[in-house]
């Protein structure tokens, strides 16, 4: 240094732009920060929802599953007690149909169906069959026709065929 | 000086213009965005959170339920649960009836998952009223046995020919 | 900081170069960027004061150094207490009476060192307290980069450079690159004791010796600087000497000297009587003379000094300003 005094300090930048640029940087890693803090937010409840679909799925699953079951659970009550009718109803009509049957008319055939019954048999008469056993038919069953055919030794064969029509139940 | 005082103008002008760009930049491509999709997540998780509680209580709910019919239809789901015993059946079927045929027919499945088995039969008794007893303790049976329409009943020789369709019904626990 | 450096180079400078008279300033400023020369000019200003600058100074300064965030300030040493001596070592202060601890002392090239005193340099940092100062550049600073510039350096050759300024001359002698000896005079006096020195010349050496005793600041704590008060005696004595010697030639070139010519002369005179015989500098035959002129020098000195030294003497013409901007640029490594 040839100089008897050392030169001053020199800024590279004046005042205003020092200040101007260290508020600028100021303000940027600011909103940086801001918005890597907001991300950092963002991330945890990413994580979060990860988990918690997750688990809100497996929970769906076996709300499926338990309702399946019960559904299950509730059909099959349903059949049992459909079976235990049916059969009842069977059973009770089977019991009313021989218990209407007068001694003078004979069957010789049965085919119960649900809505329908075809008796086949002979009587003594025609008459015993219009008297004894066509009245409470015709009161059970809707339509009740018969057939009748002379048989070898004056025995009157009948053809008897009868439905009923399962009435419409209005809930 | 006032060159030098433009000058000066100047610079601050230049200045604010570059805040205002370097602020813009960082909010439009940093901040909002941000914001944004804190935002939809919080939204997203707030009801997931909420879907969370909704079905905690349904399952709960429904358990509950199922325990419940569980314990009031022990006997129905147990009826259906047991395998059908074909020997069990007809001993109990040769109690009322003189010949006892019982054919196996087909298997299917219902809707719900069950097994149905078909058989048909043919049985022979003395009196329709042997029907009447059998169709009664056919309970006796712990199974479901529906007897299918239609049944048809044969005189022969004074005693009557029983023929029907029986579904058994089955689902294993 | 290598790259502050860089980018400090990139931008703007400016120098502000100062030569402090007695009653005013020269200034000149340049203001450079890269290698485009913004601004240069130069402006004369009133001082008031010895101590402190004057108003309008202050002002333009500052103006100045608003503009330029890079702004160094130069300043022109032309005070007493200042000199070289022939070699760096501490040692050798004590051989040519001066007082090391107060003096602040630069070794050029590691073969001879100038110095100034700490006095000195305080007022100057104090002169210039209201706008800063960077740079402090002693006289023979300037010589010697003048003289480095020269392109003949006869190893054998004893040359005589003397750089004249307004208010000061500079003396150095170098033999090939080793240098002799070196003296720093201030020339400036009142007016008014011109013409009494004229006529004291012939008969009274005693009021010239007077004269010069007041010119000397007597702030001076070097009060080893025996040198000063050697010439003194010594022009007492020569005086004399050269009346009765070049008495005829002499009188009419004398005659002819005015004012700062004349004590030019006298001054230069006493300088080299004190090289050829103070035992402490190799005297030696000047076989050249080179004159660095700053402010024109007439031509009836010239002459004289011809005549005195029986040499050719060689003149350039130089700007103080100019050469003190080109050593702040060197110091500053800005526009090398």
């Amino acid at each position: 240094m040839r100089s008897f005094i050392k030169p001053r300090k020199k800024r590279l930048l004046d005042r205003m732009s020092a200040l101007w640029l260290s508020f600028i940087i100021l303000v940027s890693i600011g909103l940086i920060v801001f918005g890597v803090i907001i991300h950092y937010k963002s991330s945890f409840y990413i994580k979060m929802l990860d988990s918690l679909q997750h688990q809100n799925a497996t929970t769906s699953k076996e709300v499926t599953n338990l309702s399946k079951k019960v559904m299950l659970i509730n059909s099959q009550k349903k059949i049992y007690d459909e079976v235990e009718k049916t059969n009842d109803v069977l059973k009770v009509s089977m019991k009313n149909l021989f218990d209407l049957i007068p001694d003078q008319i004979t069957l010789t055939s049965v085919v119960m169906e649900r809505n329908s019954l075809l008796l086949k048999g002979y009587s003594i008469s025609k008459e015993a069959y219009t008297l004894l056993l066509q009245p409470p038919l015709k009161s059970i069953f809707t339509k009740s026709e018969v057939k009748f055919s002379k048989m070898k030794d004056a025995k009157v064969e009948f053809e008897s065929f009868n439905t009923i029509q399962p009435q419409k139940v209005e809930k | 000086m006032s060159e030098a005082s433009n000058k000066k103008t100047l610079r601050f002008i230049i200045f604010i213009l570059a805040f205002m760009v370097v602020v813009m930049f960082f909010v439009f491509l940093f901040v909002i965005p941000s914001i944004k999709t804190y935002k939809s997540k919080k939204a997203e998780y707030s009801f997931q959170k909420r879907q969370e509680i909704i079905l905690r209580e349904k399952r709960q709910e429904l358990e509950k339920k199922l325990s419940d019919l569980q314990n009031r239809y022990k006997k129905t789901i147990k009826a259906f649960a047991n395998d059908f015993n074909e020997d069990e059946f007809l001993t109990l079927a040769k109690r009322y009836f003189n010949n006892v045929n019982l054919k196996r027919m087909k298997k299917t499945k219902s809707e719900s998952g069950l097994d149905i088995y078909e058989f048909s039969a043919d049985f022979n008794a003395n009196t329709p009223v042997k029907f009447y007893d059998f169709v009664e303790n056919l309970k006796s049976v712990n199974n479901v046995i529906k007897i299918n329409f239609p049944v048809i009943l044969q005189a022969s020789g004074g005693k009557i020919d029983l023929k029907f369709n029986m579904s058994v019904y089955h689902l294993k626990e | 900081m290598g790259l502050f450096k860089a980018i400090k180079k990139r931008m703007t400078n400016q120098f502000i170069a100062v030569i402090v008279y007695e009653e005013s300033c020269a200034i000149k400023v340049k203001r450079v960027k890269k290698t485009q020369t913004l601004l240069e000019e130069t402006k004369e200003f009133e001082l008031h004061s010895k101590e402190r600058l004057s108003k309008d100074v202050i002002t333009y300064i500052q103006t100045l150094q608003e503009d330029v965030e890079q702004t160094y300030i130069v300043l022109f040493l032309n005070s007493y207490g200042q000199g070289v001596v022939p070699s760096c070592l501490k040692s050798d202060y004590k051989k040519y009476h001066i007082d090391y601890n107060n003096v602040k002392e630069i070794c050029i090239d590691k073969k001879y060192s100038i110095y100034a005193s700490l006095i000195d340099i305080k007022w100057a940092e104090k002169l210039f307290i209201d706008t800063g100062l960077d740079f402090i550049f002693s006289p023979f600073l300037i010589l010697d980069s003048l003289i480095k510039r020269e392109t003949s350096q006869d190893k054998e050759n004893v040359t005589l450079y003397m750089m004249n300024c307004v208010n000061s001359i500079t003396v150095m002698i170098f033999k090939g690159g080793r240098l002799l000896y070196g003296a720093f005079i201030n020339i400036a006096k009142e007016e008014d004791l011109l013409s009494s020195d004229f006529e004291s010349e012939d008969t009274d050496g005693d009021s010239l010796e007077d004269e010069m005793l007041e010119e000397i600041d007597l702030d001076l704590e070097m009060e080893e600087n025996t040198e000063i008060l050697d010439i003194l005696d010594d022009v007492q004595s020569d005086e004399k000497q050269f009346q009765s010697t070049h008495k005829d030639e002499n009188e009419e070139v004398v005659s002819r000297l005015f004012g700062q010519d004349l004590r030019l002369v006298k001054y230069f005179d006493a300088s080299l009587r004190e090289f050829y015989e103070n035992e402490l500098y190799d005297s030696d035959f000047i076989t050249a003379v080179k004159i660095y002129d700053s402010c024109d020098l007439s031509k009836e000195v010239i002459e004289y000094l011809k005549e005195q030294l029986l040499i050719d003497i060689k003149r350039d013409s130089i700007d103080i300003h100019d050469q003190l901007l080109k050593l702040a640029m060197q110091e500053t490594d800005i526009n090398a």
